[in-house]
């Protein structure tokens, strides 16, 4: 399941894994539920790199701490809240089949 | 040569630039990578009057010559085309802001006294790999969250263009005006990959890449090399300040899509190294990779307040003729973006600029200040450059 990362010293939170924290340097992370999140802005790429679906729709939404740029579901727009679905597959690449989280509309 | 081996004393003062040379950015340039890096390394040093030899340093800004070009050993195989031995000389990888990440390089070269003269070449060859394998290496430099998204570059360019058109009161077709106006200042500029006019019914009408933006949105890549003689002595073009700064490497890490602070960093940092504010800024390159970028820049350098920049596109204050004339010679959009070659071109369009060198159809008028920012990724990594003319 997808994780929001916080700084165990200094409570930093981000979706993207990082050896050290931006805030503090500390390196040493808890795994928290990412809970709801606020699409801010949404676009439909065309043109993709080989092995991603295209058109690929892409939402960039704000969790509490953190943001978050991943796949979303049809029919969302920004200002709705928004879960993470895991599970989902994203592409074809580098290591095979990537499968993760896209977002979905929080009643789904 | 003077200082090869770095015993020099720190300089006092600004170091100048004495020659510029480019080719013609293009979408294919038959000529292998190497020819064109020396053709642009030979304009330059033609125009300051120098030969290979009387070099200290060289450094060769280029993101990518291994996965385009199969090309290793850049900067080695550079000079000995050049006919050149004995001094220091490196390539400078960030992306696609090798070019004024090289020219960083050197202008730390020379201030330190490491080196009196110091050659930048930045290029790339982009046409010897198919679209899809291009798209694939610049996409791969997005963090690993983001790679499995599918994330391009586009794509967040267009996140941030759906993000302003939210936010502020700008519409799809003020941003249309950006593109307008830079492939109008291309078409005065026989180094720019187009000449071509495009009408906004133009850009609007071109196929979606990244909704809402459109393909006159989204800068050419292609092939191009841009080269500057960087010099220790006291004539020529005063670089006033060059400075860096990265920003995050996950651009959803940032505090909001509109901000890049690795632009604000960089331009604050320079702005104080050259002893000088936003409103002393006559003429600016801003690196409009995607239209909207142009925007976003722009107000992170203070050219403009946050969210105001659009209305600067819109009432003509950022065309040639403009109080704020912004990418004279076509910017990205239009001149083109052969990634390590851009950093430098758009420096070489200030000197032409400060030099009174750009033709009648392109000069902005009495300008003394003129600033660059090149950006690697979207916002990973910004470069910064100030310089003054003979007057300021």
């Amino acid at each position: 399941m997808t994780k929001v990362l916080e700084c165990s010293n200094c409570g930093y939170r981000t979706f993207y894994k990082k050896k050290h924290c931006l805030e503090c340097g500390g390196q040493e992370w808890n795994k928290q539920e990412p809970g709801v999140g606020e699409l801010l802005a949404i676009t439909t790429v065309h043109v993709s790199p080989e092995g991603v679906r295209e058109p690929n729709r892409l939402g960039i939404a704000r969790f509490e701490g953190a943001n978050l740029v991943a796949q979303i579901r049809k029919g969302l727009n920004p200002g709705d809240n928004v879960k993470l679905d895991d599970s989902n597959i994203l592409r074809e690449g580098d290591n095979g089949t990537h499968v993760g989280a896209q977002f979905a509309p929080v009643d789904d | 040569m003077t200082q090869s081996t770095g015993s020099g004393e720190p300089l006092d003062r600004s170091p100048t630039i004495t020659g510029v040379g480019m080719t013609v950015f293009t979408n294919k340039d038959e000529r292998p990578l190497l020819e064109l890096l020396t053709t642009a390394a030979d304009r330059a040093l033609d125009d300051a009057d120098v030969i290979p030899t009387n070099i200290d340093s060289l450094h060769v800004g280029n993101a990518a010559a291994e996965a385009f070009n199969r090309r290793s050993g850049l900067a080695n195989a550079l000079s000995s085309e050049l006919g050149i031995t004995d001094i220091t000389a490196r390539r400078i990888e960030n992306t696609s802001a090798s070019g004024a990440s090289a020219f960083l390089d050197a202008f730390d070269a020379i201030r330190s006294g490491r080196s009196q003269a110091a050659l930048i070449i930045g290029g790339e060859k982009m046409s010897a790999a198919d679209t899809a394998t291009s798209t694939e290496i610049i996409s791969r430099i997005t963090h690993d969250a983001e790679y499995e998204q599918g994330v391009t570059l586009p794509s967040f360019a267009g996140l941030a263009a759906d993000r302003y058109f939210r936010m502020y009161d700008a519409d799809r077709e003020d941003l249309a005006h950006v593109a307008v106006k830079n492939h109008d200042n291309a078409r005065q500029n026989p180094y720019a990959h187009f000449d071509k006019e495009v009408t906004v019914d133009d850009v609007l009408e071109s196929p979606v890449v990244a909704d809402p933006l459109r393909l006159y949105d989204c800068c050419p890549t292609g092939d191009g090399a841009a080269a500057v003689l960087l010099t220790a002595g006291d004539d020529g073009v005063e670089v006033a300040a060059c400075e860096g700064a990265v920003g995050t490497h996950a651009v959803a890490d940032r505090s909001d899509p509109l901000k890049i602070e690795s632009v604000r960093e960089a331009g604050n940092s320079a702005y104080a190294a050259a002893d000088v504010t936003p409103a002393d800024i006559d003429v600016a390159c801003i690196h409009d990779a995607f239209s909207i970028l142009e925007w976003l820049e722009v107000e992170e350098l203070g050219l403009a307040e946050r969210g105001k920049a659009w209305q600067l596109t819109v009432d003509g204050t950022t065309n040639r003729d403009g109080s704020l004339p912004i990418n004279p010679g076509g910017g990205l959009k239009a001149r083109g973006h052969p990634l390590g070659g851009t950093g430098i071109s758009q420096i070489i369009e200030l000197v032409w600029q400060l030099r009174g060198d750009a033709p009648n159809n392109r000069a902005v008028g009495d300008v003394n200040c003129g600033l660059a920012v090149n950006v690697a990724g979207f916002g990973n990594n910004s470069v910064c450059t100030v310089l003054k003319g003979e007057t300021a």
